[in-house]
């Protein structure tokens, strides 16, 4: 007997979050964020702290987190401050919505067309 | 109908969009609607011009209305008859006046599989595997 019943599973990549989820698969850089999530907005100086990471390293990442807007920089005197910058993200999750939204249309069209 | 989103479960997944659909019909049947050109076309909303091959680029007018006036580009990446089919290209390709081909591609997969008796969905473990990264990753798409 032929199974009459079928499972679809759809998944869709889309590039627009690929950057930002490239910057954050790092340990390192995700203990940034961490720190700037808990401590609020911190220099270069006291991110490297404790970290066993020279500080252009530190910088390096801070850099690539801030290509992508995750964070960003303030000048305060000598030194560069970082602080969480949360609206990419964001941005990155509307973009997700609108796009899953046209997927459920076409899969119910789907549906609709196999199943008549 | 059954769809599940990723939201609902363990882990969510904010790179990607997942769906998991139940179709009342046979898996040939599914897979002749998603892998036939003029198939996939009359339910997505696209008239393709020519067949679906691995490694082929065709072509097509949308017939979805208000955006019928759109052309798009699939390069199809991969064919298992029955169970897998994927293809790339740039869905909010929405203004005829740019060239949307050097802008990085998205990657969409169709798994297939029969549920025995139509009872219980059997699980699926999704692995993230490479499709992330597989994605170019680049400037952000300017739809």
């Amino acid at each position: 007997m032929s199974p009459r019943r079928a499972a679809a599973a759809l998944r869709v990549s889309p590039p627009e979050a690929a950057p930002v989820f490239a910057a954050l698969g790092d340990t390192t850089r995700l203990g940034l964020l961490g720190r700037l999530s808990a401590e609020g907005p911190l220099s270069i100086t006291r991110l490297s702290q404790g970290t066993g990471v020279t500080r252009q390293a530190i910088t390096r990442h801070l850099d690539s987190l801030g290509r992508v807007g995750l964070v960003r920089d303030v000048r305060r005197g000598r030194e560069r401050v970082f602080a969480l910058d949360l609206k990419r993200l964001e941005k990155v999750r509307q973009y997700l919505d609108h796009v899953a939204a046209q997927w459920d249309a076409a899969a119910a069209r789907l549906k609709a067309f196999v199943e008549k | 109908m059954t769809v599940q989103t990723q939201k609902a479960q363990d882990r969510p997944s904010t790179d990607r969009i997942e769906r998991r659909i139940e179709l009342r019909a046979s898996r040939a049947r599914v897979w002749r609607a998603i892998a036939n050109a003029t198939e996939f076309g009359a339910w997505f909303g696209i008239k393709l011009e020519g067949a679906f091959a691995a490694g082929a680029t065709i072509r097509g007018r949308l017939t979805i209305p208000n955006y019928d006036h759109l052309t798009l580009e699939m390069q199809v990446e991969r064919i298992e008859p029955e169970r897998y089919f994927s293809y790339r290209w740039h869905p909010y390709a929405i203004d005829p006046k740019v060239d949307y081909s050097t802008e990085p591609t998205t990657l969409v997969e169709f798994h297939l599989e029969e549920i025995a008796g139509g009872g219980a969905l059997p699980s699926r473990s999704w692995s993230p595997a490479s499709t992330a990264s597989r994605s170019r990753a680049g400037r952000r798409p300017s739809a």
